[in-house]
């Protein structure tokens, strides 16, 4: 009774295979529409999304930081495990460069533990003596540029 | 198909080639593959020592939520390692991962044995599925109690099959079900779906079989009432601890289907997922995650390692042609999935013991999609592959199955479709092996 079995079968995989097509098609479609209609999301934005949702952390305007305002890819401020932090976003590595030189010439004592510079994001921390490894990895963990 | 007697050995004899072809590769992995390159290593050997030297469970740090069970095996693995004076004496508990995935190897041939007897071709497709799809081989080679819980899960299943297969009801082989999954829960709690579609099926069988409907009972409560005293010592200590029995992580406020934006759930992933299937590519979508670290290393415990340089040319090739490969091996199987997922609602009283195979992906998947939305981070740390191990087989089975329905509908066609399939679980072997160095 085999050959029947299979007949049977056969139906209900053929439908199976149409449902799978089906759905191939819209993924490339949904695909084409997508790309054509959405805008991604800033560095920015996911930043302070993950802080906010992953990190559960309260995240601030950046206020009176000159230099972080300036930064073209944004900026905000947040405070991890009590120490403060200004985090500003560059737009390319030599903007970044800018920023970082910018805190060193201004941003007062012991600049160079508090500074902090990853790919395109730039962090200063309130702590004098810099962040500790769980504060800084928060932060990292909600890197975006 | 089914097959006359020459062919029937035939198939049996492609079969077990396959299997031990892949234990080969297996047990080869676990000894060249660093225990610390795999998902939460440092964290699980931690365990496994903490466990077996102190007796001593992790406080709210590390794999706390994660039951014991693969910890205290590994951790008696590391102190047999020590005494034979390993260089590496985790690689005691890697190699048990490795038995455990030729073990399911060996239950899920027995599974599809006794779903369809005599259809060979659905038998070596349903193996050879298994085989080459990385998710296991990967998680074979770690310190993880993945491979362990995928074992004991399926260990249910093929016990689940016989007893509606061969209508046997006998006390003994329910406690014996309801033992492998307390056991299961004991090693992960991804096993509790198994539990959940395990009794489900049984009660849709004391349901559509009145002539049963008594056995069938009797055989769910022994099944449900074991299933849950075995575990429960574990759950009642965390319950004692923290604020969830399975894993009390913080979470957002928020409701649950608010965490997600939609397009996690329907985010295809194109075109990073063909041309670039790794970390960070698509991190907030469902789907592609899932099927790049299944069919790929998406997060980088294979080929690659994360945080530092993205992967070099030629891994990134080998990854782009997974993905590519592990496509037609992913639509047979979902084709397959739905046709016995439809033939499971529309004929619920016929081959109930199919339903196993049908209902375990979609638990799996729900699971998934729930622990990932309910914990979302960035990086799509909550969508590994790996977390539905536990159904790999029964996709296997319904790869097979689909697959033995193409060759028996093109007849004609049939060695065609049969030297595609071979060539394409060759080309995937090469990426089957583990680099001691990456």
């Amino acid at each position: 009774m085999t050959v029947p079995r299979q007949a049977e079968e056969w139906s209900y995989l053929r439908a199976a295979c149409a449902v799978v097509g089906l759905l191939v098609v819209a993924e490339l479609a949904g695909w084409i529409i997508y790309g054509s209609v959405h805008h991604e999301p800033t560095a920015l934005e996911l930043t302070q999304k993950c802080l906010r949702r992953e990190k559960l952390l309260s995240v601030e305007s950046i206020g009176d930081d000159a230099i972080a305002v300036a930064a073209r890819g944004g900026a905000l401020a947040t405070r991890v495990e009590g120490n403060g932090v200004h985090l500003a976003i560059a737009k390319s590595d030599d903007e970044a460069e800018e920023i970082a030189q910018a805190y060193l010439q201004t941003a007062g004592r012991n600049i160079d533990a508090r500074l902090d510079v990853r790919g395109r994001v730039v962090y200063v921390w309130e702590a004098a003596d810099g962040p500790s490894p769980t504060q800084r990895q928060t932060m990292y963990d909600c890197w975006y540029e | 198909m089914q097959a006359p007697d020459s062919r029937r050995n035939t198939g049996r004899v492609v079969a077990y080639c396959v299997i031990a072809a892949a234990a080969v590769i297996a047990v080869r992995n676990a000894t060249v593959y660093p225990a610390i390159a795999g998902y939460d290593a440092q964290e699980a050997i931690d365990y496994a020592e903490g466990l077996v030297r102190d007796g001593r469970l992790p406080e709210a740090t590390g794999s706390y939520y994660t039951p014991p069970g693969f910890f205290a095996v590994g951790g008696v693995g590391i102190e047999l390692g020590e005494r034979l004076e390993l260089d590496h004496p985790e690689r005691v508990g890697q190699v048990v991962n490795a038995l455990a995935a030729v073990g399911t190897m060996l239950l899920l041939l027995a599974l599809v044995r006794l779903l369809w007897p005599g259809r060979e071709v659905l038998h070596i497709a349903a193996i050879v599925f298994f085989a080459v799809c990385p998710v296991v081989m990967k998680s074979a080679a770690m310190f993880h109690p993945e491979p362990l819980s995928m074992l004991l899960s399926t260990a249910a299943v093929v016990l689940a099959a016989r007893i509606l297969v061969r209508s046997d009801y006998r006390l003994r082989v329910a406690l014996a079900l309801g033992v492998t999954l307390g056991l299961a829960q004991l090693v992960r709690a991804w096993t509790l779906w198994t539990v959940g579609v395990v009794v489900l099926v049984l009660v849709v069988a004391a349901v559509t079989r009145p002539r049963d409907r008594g056995s069938l009972l009797r055989v769910v409560a022994a099944v449900a009432v074991v299933a849950i005293l075995v575990p429960s010592p574990w759950y009642a200590h965390q319950l004692s601890r923290y604020d969830s029995a399975l894993f009390g992580q913080p979470h957002p406020e928020e409701p649950v289907w608010s965490r997600r934006p939609l397009g996690f759930f329907v985010g295809s992933g194109l075109p990073e997922v063909m041309t670039e299937p790794y970390r960070p590519s698509f991190s907030r979508q469902f789907l592609p995650i899932a099927y790049t670290e299944t069919w790929g290393d998406y997060f980088g415990v294979w080929r690659w390692i994360p945080g530092g340089d993205p992967p070099s040319d030629s891994v990134r090739r080998q990854l782009q042609r997974m993905a590519i490969l592990g496509l037609p091996f992913t639509l047979v199987a979902v084709a397959g999935w739905l046709a016995l997922l439809a033939l499971a609602l529309r004929r619920p009283g016929r081959f109930a013991e199919r339903q196993l195979v049908a209902l375990l992906p979609l638990a799996a998947l729900a699971g998934a999609v729930y622990f990932g939305t309910a914990y979302p981070t960035p990086d799509g740390d909550t969508v590994k592959g790996s977390f539905m191990l536990t159904a790999v087989p029964a996709w296997a089975a319904c790869f097979g199955f689909a697959f033995d329905g193409l060759v028996w509908r093109f007849r004609r066609l049939s060695p065609v479709l049969l030297t595609v399939f071979a060539v394409l679980a060759l080309f995937c072997v090469p990426f089957l092996f583990a680099v001691a160095e990456r």
